[in-house]
């Protein structure tokens, strides 16, 4: 219960006790626990009350003893010491000692207790709207400071990401694997009106086929086989937040039509269930596949593709990225030493262009991996560029992700089956149905490429 | 108590205070009926053992429910005692005051039963 406040009386005066809980309660938001002892308020301070009424005279407690107690478990709780009598120095004393306020047993009482929960109340609410927007800014900075990148299409990513925050338009990420598609995802619920939600991320490709529908509408008890407690869905899960369906091209053509009609009627049905209930969730899709070339082959519902596309959003690839590719090395060094508490390391200018030939082909993911190597690899206070070590069989995978001349084409076979064949030229020239000579020539113009002395 | 008060008058701030709640105002009088003859003993014993302090103490206490149920002839009355007994002088007029006191709220106790024992409403 969100808007409750929580009131703790301790009075030994039956009569007033009870008429103060009255008082109180008069406002069904405040709950009241009355208690008669000093030693029963104690006992029960760990239910951490948002305000304390303190009777002056109890017995052989006395205030300012408690209020001690009280401050010593908790210093921010309010205490208000409620006495029969008007008493300037007591008063003032009370309050030195930590006391919120001192009233008077008269006729005013309520008012004066209400008063005093109103202010609580208000400073309540400020305090949370304060830790609120700490968490906002926090995001924000997040948001900003993660995602790193002065290259022009990431430029353009930012813009796109900021007018997503103003609606709850469905958003699709399109991008390579490693590229970040989740972070922008995760960038834009946090920074929505839906913060406060939850955030839900599903990967369609890493759920089997016959249990998506379960994991995504969740089932009753007795669904199937194996059902033996009624399960929520992520769709459920998700409610007043953000789901993050991620390589929605892997989502099976049965499931897509079912997935469509929870987007049209924003209602779910559990899986051997046969009510529906509302939900509200923002939508935000992302896949590696080219979901235009998935509805042409008829592996993707053009009505869903559509239904989803809402604000598209395109990931680079690092490689089309520039100069990023030095920003986002150099953060993702600074982001280890301040995890390990290494020293500042730098990249050297052969490193530097080591790492701008490089295609990667693992997008993001691979360079923080390729960054991180080289840290540990370092031996100074300098990334040199035989810290930097590429994954060996991944450059011929993704051959074709950026143009270059045929020559530098060629580099790269050789560079791969020289890793693939631990340098055996005699295998390599077997396997590429050259000769050997052929193949050391090109070794010499690789040598003289990376030497800077190249003519071609 | 105030002569020529309406009968309910006498718990005008009790009444003002809850708005009329009948139940409410039914539970207070149950409380007031069942927890004030033995606080007026406890009174008069510790006046008769002269232990001022306890006095006060009690009539303290006293006056925070009286002044709830607002009659103020009353409170003004118990007001009197609790600071004469700080004093620690066991005056006439104390002990005066204190049999006064007691004959008051008897009183009172004696209206509330035969009002609890009639429906109408507290108005």
């Amino acid at each position: 219960m969100p808007n409750t406040f929580k009131v703790f009386i301790v009075e030994d005066d039956e009569w007033y006790k009870k008429m103060l809980e009255y008082h109180i309660k008069m406002n069904p938001d405040n709950l009241v626990e009355a208690y008669t002892t000093g030693k029963e308020l104690l006992h029960n301070l760990y239910k951490r009350p948002d305000l304390i009424t303190l009777d002056y005279t109890l017995g052989e407690e006395k205030a300012d003893d408690l209020i001690n107690k009280v401050k010593n478990f908790d210093p921010d709780i309010p205490i208000v010491i409620v006495s029969g009598q008007e008493d300037v120095s007591t008063a003032v004393d009370l309050l030195k000692k930590g006391a919120y306020d001192y009233i008077v047993k008269d006729e005013d009482t309520k008012d004066r207790i209400w008063n005093i929960i109103k202010h609580l109340k208000q400073n309540v609410n400020l305090k949370e709207e304060l830790n609120q927007l700490r968490k906002e800014v926090a995001h924000k900075y997040d948001f900003s400071s993660t995602m790193v990148g002065d290259s022009e299409p990431m430029q353009k990513v930012f813009t796109l990401m900021e007018k997503a925050l103003k609606t709850n338009i469905t958003v699709s990420i399109t991008g390579e694997t490693g590229t970040g598609k989740e972070m922008v995802a995760k960038g834009i619920h946090y920074n929505s009106k839906r913060s406060k939600g939850p955030f839900v991320a599903v990967n369609m490709a890493a759920i089997p086929s016959e249990l998506i529908e379960s994991e995504l509408f969740g089932h009753e008890k007795g669904a199937f086989t194996g059902a033996n407690v009624q399960r929520i869905g992520k769709f459920e899960e998700a409610n007043n937040g953000t789901v993050f369906l991620d390589e929605i091209g892997d989502l099976d053509l049965n499931l897509q039509s079912k997935l469509l009609r929870v987007l049209q009627e924003k209602e779910v049905t559990k899986v051997g269930g046969n009510k529906s209930f509302s939900i509200d969730v923002r939508v935000i899709v992302a896949t590696h596949k080219d979901l235009t070339e998935e509805v042409q082959a008829g592996r993707f519902r053009e009505d869903l593709f559509y239904r989803l596309l809402g604000l598209p959003i395109k990931l680079p690839a690092l490689n089309k990225r520039g100069t990023d590719i030095v920003i986002l090395s150099r953060f993702f060094i600074e982001e280890f030493e301040k995890e390990n508490e290494l020293e500042s390391l730098t990249l050297a200018p052969d490193s530097v262009k080591k790492l701008l030939e490089y295609s990667f082909p693992g997008n993001v993911r691979e360079l923080k991996a390729i960054m991180e190597l080289a840290a540990v690899m370092s031996d100074g206070n300098i990334i040199e560029p035989d810290n930097i070590i590429f994954s060996p069989k991944k450059p011929m995978a993704n051959l074709m992700l950026e143009e270059k001349s045929l020559r530098r084409y060629t580099f790269d076979i050789i560079q791969y089956y020289l890793e693939k064949y631990d340098e055996n030229i005699l295998k390599i020239a077997e396997v590429l149905e050259i000769g050997k000579s052929t193949i050391y020539r090109i070794l010499k113009e690789m040598k003289e490429y990376e030497e800077g002395n190249y003519t071609g | 108590m105030k002569k020529g008060t309406t009968q309910d008058e006498r718990l005008r701030v009790l009444i003002d205070l809850t708005k009329g709640d009948d139940d409410f105002i039914r539970e207070m009088l149950g409380i007031f009926i069942k927890n004030t003859p033995e606080a007026i003993a406890n009174l008069q014993l510790s006046l008769k053992s002269e232990d001022f302090s306890s006095v006060s103490a009690g009539a303290h206490k006293l006056k925070s429910s009286i002044q709830i149920l607002g009659d103020s002839e009353l409170h003004e009355l118990i007001r009197k005692i609790e600071n004469n007994s700080k004093s620690g002088i066991k005056s006439n007029e104390l002990i005066e005051m204190i049999e006064k006191l007691n004959h008051e709220l008897n009183s009172l106790i004696s209206w509330m039963k035969k009002r609890l024992e009639d429906p109408k409403k507290f108005t």
